[in-house]
């Protein structure tokens, strides 16, 4: 009777400030077997045991309060050791960089196939969780 | 009640008798006081008072016992004389129906009052037991009064939280609160409104949700309040995106599937018709849907098409399903075409479909038509070469200088013969005419080959890699089943070229077909054809083979005509080859590979265009 998938279903954590892609993408994800939480702002997700609960993040390099790479570095500070990946319509080099530094493992540019980003998160979901929360201190 | 414990029950029933008690002792004081008025009037009137009071108060048991102390006190009070008189013993019977009556009555009250209760709680705990849907109701101006356990799933408000708060928390966007306004409106105007609508939960994070709002009237006809019921429906709607887009994936596969495609029902009906039957047979795809596919051919299948199917279903022995064969197709136009039809049958969901996959043979057909008028051109340039520059006009152009020196000749040998001293001046110039006649020959030869040479070419900007690709596909007819492996390299840089374009594919094809032949029998057969830059101004073809190599004896006149090691021919191929790529300004040569085997090489001259280096 519930309409959330089964319990089992991995979670994902997807923040993406712009509307038809959030929704777009939750639907997406969801039609594949995972539970998403989708939001429109990264801001005080770090303080949110259902948003820390997820398995990945997907996040939009570009939000207007807090920035994909901030969110990440404030997750890790919360302990959080799930895997990540940044989506992002314009990332120049020093974006990259810094997106690598704060210890993306992915990083897919939009607009988003969505077969790439589904196969990401078949890729990333079964990897053991990121070894030390200070491990990508370089952020 | 229930609740307390066998010593408080009891307790209770002792104070609830004591209570009815008093009130009848209260009322038979009440009814001493008023004995001066009243008299032995109405002795038991007055205490209906603390019977009913009983009733309502102190429950059955106390009532009854209330009832008979009020019948001894209302005895009591009577006159001992009158006491038993049938008056009074109507009045106290009246007074039994009366208070019996109101028991009834209360009776029947506690009933309905119970059974209320019960539906009201049955529809409490219903309401709790909803999960999955989040019930809540609000109140006129939208703040919520009641929440329901699984609101609280849904929707992540803590039950205390979510009293008291604007239901317009739930909606997304920045005018949320005139939204809630809004569909408040619609609900009290139509009497519901019911939608599907993103939602967000306490924590920020969205779903979609199916909202129905029902607004709950009050009997002035002012609503009073609205129900609101939120159901997650993130799942189905995912699913259904995802059965669309699956859809539009194949509709896109279909739009660009190269052939025409038409799906039938069982009746013949046209179901669908794909973009490249919309082009081929020039109907739009609803001009043709819904009508039977037999438009489509010409008679007489037209008429035996339905039959064609009823066959088919009845027998089930197929005739063009899964086997394909070709067959002509009706235009919207009129014209008809050759087409090669195979058809596929499919069992969807409640019916048997048919979808018929269309190749368009006319196209084919003109390529192959093309290949023949080249095959036909060759030949001719080919019998042109050949005969016209090597023997028809060598033979009769050299007649005349070889005429002339034999007569010469035989001039000179009567001079000598005639007398002992041959006329040495006279002999000089017979020689002198000789040797002029052999110049002459000379000098035709020379304007034969430039002839020839200059031919009548027209050299055109070809690419060199589509001139070879064309010669081999008429060069290597059948080469495949003959075991023979080709290899084509391109250089990029080696295009385009020169050429008058028929006559280098003859040359192609004389040296692939030369170099085939000279693979027959031997083990290893690999044709590889090359293209290289040799300098800024010309290209290099090569031509290698696996086979037999060349004989020595024929190594040094390989060019010339009338040299042949081939049983059948007449040793004019090479020869002509020669003639063509030396009329290009190039050269041709052959080399004996390492290995075995013999690789041509000749070169062409590529476009000279200004400021090409």
């Amino acid at each position: 009777m519930s309409p959330s998938p089964e319990p089992a279903a991995p979670r994902l954590l997807l923040v993406e400030d712009d509307d038809a892609v959030r929704r777009g993408l939750l639907l997406l994800l969801h039609s594949r077997g995972y539970d998403v939480r989708a939001y429109p702002s990264g801001v005080g997700l770090a303080m949110d045991p259902g948003a820390l609960g997820c398995a990945i993040l997907i996040a939009d390099l570009m939000m207007p309060q807090a920035n994909a790479i901030d969110l990440l570095a404030a997750l890790r500070g919360a302990s959080w050791m799930g895997r990540s990946i940044l989506i992002s319509g314009n990332l120049d080099a020093g974006w990259r960089a810094r997106a690598i530094a704060a210890g993306y493992d992915a990083i897919l540019p939009k607009p988003i196939s969505e077969s790439i980003l589904v196969r990401t998160v078949e890729e990333l979901l079964p990897m053991p969780p990121v070894g030390s929360p200070g491990r990508e201190g370089g952020a | 009640m229930s609740e307390s414990p066998p010593g408080a029950r009891l307790s209770s029933a002792v104070a609830r008798h004591a209570a009815a008690a008093g009130a009848v002792a209260a009322s038979y004081l009440v009814r001493l006081a008023a004995e001066p008025v009243l008299g032995d009037r109405a002795p038991f009137l007055l205490f209906v008072l603390p019977v009913v009071f009983a009733i309502l108060v102190s429950g059955r048991g106390p009532a009854v016992l209330a009832g008979l102390l009020s019948l001894v006190a209302g005895f009591s009070l009577l006159d001992p004389a009158e006491r038993f008189a049938a008056g009074s013993l109507l009045e106290a019977v009246l007074f039994i129906l009366v208070c019996g009556g109101i028991g009834w009555l209360d009776q029947r009250l506690a009933t309905q009052r119970r059974l209320a209760s019960q539906a009201a709680r049955q529809l409490e705990l219903l309401v709790e037991a909803a999960s999955g849907y989040a019930i809540f109701m609000v109140d006129a101006q939208g703040f919520v009064t009641s929440w329901n356990r699984a609101a609280e799933e849904v929707l992540g408000w803590r039950r205390a939280q979510a009293i008291g708060q604007h239901c317009a928390i739930f909606l997304t966007g920045p005018d949320a609160r005139r939204q809630a306004m809004e569909q408040l409106d619609r609900a009290r105007r139509e009497g519901r409104f019911s939608g599907e609508a993103w939602q967000k939960r306490a924590d920020g994070s969205e779903f979609v949700a199916n909202v129905s709002i029902a607004p709950i009237i009050g009997e002035s006809g002012a609503a009073l309040g609205f129900a609101k019921i939120v159901h997650d429906v993130t799942a189905r709607r995912a699913e259904e995106r995802a059965l669309q887009r699956r859809e539009e994936h194949l509709k896109s596969i279909l739009a660009t599937v190269p052939d025409a495609m038409v799906v039938i029902d069982e009746r013949g009906i046209i179901l669908s018709f794909s973009h490249a039957a919309e082009r081929l047979f020039g109907y739009p795809e609803e001009a043709v849907a819904g009508r039977n596919v037999s438009l489509l051919m010409p008679s007489p299948d037209r008429e035996r098409h339905d039959a064609y199917i009823e066959r088919y279903l009845a027998t089930g022995v197929p005739r063009i399903i899964g086997i394909g064969r070709i067959v002509t197709g009706l235009r919207a136009d009129g014209s008809t075409f050759p087409m090669a039809l195979s058809v596929g049958e499919a069992q969807a969901a409640d019916q048997r479909l048919f979808t018929g996959f269309i190749q368009d043979l006319t196209e084919r057909r003109d390529f192959e038509a093309r290949l023949e008028q080249l095959e036909s051109e060759l030949i001719h340039v080919s019998r042109l070469n050949a005969m016209g520059t090597m023997a028809s006009t060598l033979a009769h152009e050299l007649n005349q200088p070889l005429t002339a020196i034999a007569s010469y000749s035989e001039a000179a040998a009567f001079l000598l013969d005639r007398s002992e001293e041959p006329d040495t001046a006279m002999l000089r110039d017979v020689m002198g005419q000789i040797a002029e006649q052999s110049l002459r020959a000379g000098r035709i030869v020379r304007r034969l080959r430039e002839f020839v040479s200059r031919g009548d070419l027209a050299k055109t900007i070809e690419d060199l890699p589509k001139v070879i690709e064309e010669a081999s596909a008429l060069a290597l007819v059948g080469v495949r089943e003959k075991g023979v492996a080709t290899h084509f390299t391109y250089a990029p840089d080696a295009t385009p070229v020169l050429i008058d374009r028929v006559q280098i594919q003859q040359v192609l094809i004389n040296l692939m077909r030369n170099a085939v032949e000279a693979m027959e029998g031997m083990p290893a057969r690999q044709l590889s054809v090359a293209t290289a830059l040799l300098d800024p101004m010309s290209v290099q073809v090569s031509i290698a083979d696996t086979g037999c190599g060349i004989a020595p004896q024929v190594r040094d006149k390989l060019f010339e005509a009338f040299n042949s090691s081939k049983d059948s021919g007449m040793g004019l191929g090479l020869s002509i080859c020669r003639t063509i790529v030396e009329a290009h300004g190039g050269r041709i040569t052959a080399l004996d590979r390492e290995g075995g085997g013999t690789e041509f090489r000749f070169t062409l001259m590529r476009p000279q265009v200004d400021g090409d280096g």
